[in-house]
């Protein structure tokens, strides 16, 4: 007698969870989310991008991927308070993220990784000091610019200590460099010096941060700071190591009289959106897991067999998993300046590509262990529901497990793919810079104060 | 390790789609306090930090010799200015306030005259010039007869942060220089450090 009313009670149970489950979770990832308003940052309206994003996030806006985005978008359609009103929202989720949700982890296992609040790449969270900045210097505000300098070195001092002791991407050398010109700006340029050298050294990891090597500039600053500092070794030893960039005299040579000095910062493109990705995963075990953690230690040692190449292993069965992936970033753009009757080229110096691709390899052996486990969870559950409750049964589970299973792909996607870099001297007065390379051009006119140091900040649609 | 586990699976469903509706109800609160009551949100330098740095560092200087050095030279009360605080940490801190707080923690002392900043005295010289055209002759206040400071405070706040886990620590150190402003002399340094811990969980409910 009771057992027909425990029957009856589990499907009620199944079809309310299908019919109460699927509204909350969409079908289309983050990408296919704000592919319109990326189009509309390419074409140069960042303007109607940010009208688009806000009618997107109509009442959900205390996420960081709003945040961020909006930040961004404020900044490039010149609203510079209310960017840094946006990118302090922002900073202060990432604060409060680094507490999970034990709720929301439980529903991250069982729907998909975009239960979780996203915490942003180490990456993004970085990058949001170096807009703020670029929106103090906008705002006329220098020294609150030099702040985000600092707030920024510290940010990527404390990313050395990040949980995963295998990550790469723990420094930033083109955020480091970029600190450093802040405090030279500020007229601290023992801070400044520390912060070129830490760039130098980091530009050597190619493959981490996709940019081949020092731009010629900040070698110069090196040097050049390096000497005023009267640290000669130290010099020596620079001049040694680049003798074509650090020896060109003219390059070295102080600034002529009745000239400052314009530090060329230009972004060209779009970071390439994180996408989702299906894969026939292999699982080498039969064995079935009673809780969370023998699930995931099932789901680990699947992952450490599908690394191995599964050899020797007899194949249990197939998952097919959906997991995020980036990318490649284009193509460096060539890019040059003119101004003042004088001409050159920038050096690329961040390729944010390469960081969005590196931040999620060393992450990808978790989201991969954790997707294989919420798969097998799902395909036991459907296997289960089949042999107990019938064919009906089992597919209704399938069609919670399939349409909940999307890949993470939240990301920060207003940011550009390439920034590039030039420092000139340029007679004091009003200037019009022009910046043209990747199919955009962007020209803006600067007040060039005698012995000033300035920063321009442009991006080419 | 056979037994599925389809009850973990539709509880934890469940558990996962009451938290999103959850998420979505959340109110926000407003609630009114005493503008003492010490509040630590972020760790970061903040009001408290502000009132208590300014009120130690105000009465230590004038609890230092050089004001008993000034009142046996003068006779009279030393006029002080205050400068610049150059924020030199990674948070914004509002220099103003604390700016303010030093001339007021001054101001109640009783015991040193408070004279306006440089972006005060403009204002004021503006009214003064306006009184010139359009006050009553007998009201109108005189130009030239500002008193000129004998001393300026001037100061930075530095931070030493550290972090390691969910821990971080919060190292202010804050420095002020009173210097005589006809010969240059530094009569006082003080220093006022605060220390505080900030500490995360990993997880919660």
């Amino acid at each position: 007698m009771v057992r027909p009313r425990i029957r009856s009670l589990a499907w009620f149970a199944l079809a309310a969870l299908v019919a109460g489950v699927l509204p909350l979770v969409s079908c289309s990832t983050y990408a296919d989310k704000v592919g319109h308003l990326r189009t509309e940052l390419a074409g140069g309206r960042p303007a109607e991008a940010l009208a688009s994003l806000d009618k997107l996030y109509d009442g959900e806006e205390r996420s960081l991927p709003y945040l961020m985005e909006r930040g961004l978008l404020q900044y490039l359609s010149g609203d510079f308070a209310g960017c840094q009103v946006s990118f302090t929202g922002a900073g202060q989720l990432v604060d409060e993220l680094y507490t999970r949700s034990l709720s929301r982890e439980a529903a991250r296992l069982l729907l998909n990784d975009s239960m979780q609040a996203y915490r942003g790449e180490l990456f993004e969270q970085a990058w949001i000091h170096y807009y703020r900045a670029l929106a103090y210097l906008e705002a006329g505000t220098p020294q609150e610019a030099a702040v985000e300098g600092r707030a920024a070195t510290q940010t990527l001092e404390r990313m050395a200590d990040t949980d995963n002791d295998e990550a790469k991407y723990r420094n930033d050398p083109f955020l480091q460099y970029v600190a450093g010109l802040l405090y030279e700006l500020d007229g601290e340029l023992n801070d400044a010096w520390i912060n070129y050298r830490e760039a130098e050294r980091l530009y050597q990891a190619a493959d981490i941060y996709g940019v081949s090597g020092p731009p010629a500039c900040l070698l110069r600053d090196l040097v050049r700071s390096g000497e005023r500092l009267g640290f000669h070794e130290e010099v020596a030893r620079y001049r040694e190591a680049y003798p074509a960039q650090a020896e060109d005299p003219a390059a070295l040579a102080s600034p002529p009289a009745g000239s400052g000095e314009l530090v060329l910062l230009v972004e060209t493109g779009l970071v390439p959106g994180k996408r989702s990705e299906r894969i026939d995963f292999p699982i080498f075990t039969d064995a079935e897991g009673e809780d969370e953690e023998a699930v995931l230690h099932i789901a680990g040692e699947s992952y450490s067999s599908w690394r191995a190449g599964g050899q020797n292993m007899e194949l249990a069965y197939i998952l097919s998993i959906a997991l995020p992936a980036v990318d490649a970033a284009p193509p460096t753009p060539a890019l040059s300046w003119i101004a003042a009757g004088q001409a050159g080229t920038l050096a690329p110096a961040a390729n944010l590509g390469a960081l969005s691709r590196q931040c999620l390899e060393d992450r990808y052996a978790a989201v991969v262990i954790r997707t294989v486990a919420r798969g097998l969870l799902k395909y036991w559950s459907t296997k289960k529901m089949e042999e107990k409750h019938g064919e009906a049964a089992g597919f209704l589970t399938n069609i919670l497990g399939s349409v909940t299973e999307v890949a993470d792909t939240r990301a920060w996607s207003t940011l550009p793919a390439h920034v590039a870099v030039a420092r000139i001297s340029l007679p004091a007065g009003p200037q019009r810079v022009r910046v043209q390379g990747g199919g955009g051009e962007a020209e803006a006119e600067v007040d060039i104060a005698r012995g000033g140091l300035h920063l321009l900040a442009l991006r080419l649609y | 390790m056979k037994r599925t586990p389809i009850l973990l699976v539709l509880g934890l469903l469940a558990s996962g789609a009451l938290t999103v509706f959850a998420g979505g109800c959340a109110k926000t609160q407003v609630t009114r306090v005493d503008t003492d009551s010490t509040i630590d949100l972020s760790g970061g330098w903040n009001d408290t930090d502000s009132r208590m740095v300014s009120e130690t560092m105000v009465a230590d200087c004038l609890a230092a010799p050089w004001l008993n050095r000034h009142a046996m030279a003068e006779g009279k009360n030393p006029v002080i200015i205050v400068g610049s605080i150059r924020n030199k940490t990674s948070e914004h801190v509002a220099t103003d306030i604390f700016l303010k707080d030093l001339e007021r923690a001054c101001v109640i002392s009783g015991l040193v005259d408070v004279v306006a900043s440089a972006d005060e005295r403009d204002q004021v010289r503006g009214e003064r010039m306006d009184q010139r055209v359009n006050a009553d002759a007998e009201t109108v206040k005189q130009m030239g007869l500002e008193l000129g400071a004998d001393y300026m405070l001037i100061g930075t706040i530095n931070e030493q942060g550290d972090a390691a886990g969910g821990s971080e620590v919060f190292f202010f150190s804050t420095d002020l220089e009173l210097v005589k402003i006809q010969t240059n002399q530094k009569v006082w340094i003080g220093n006022e450090k605060i220390k505080k811990i900030k500490q995360k969980g990993k997880y919660k409910g």
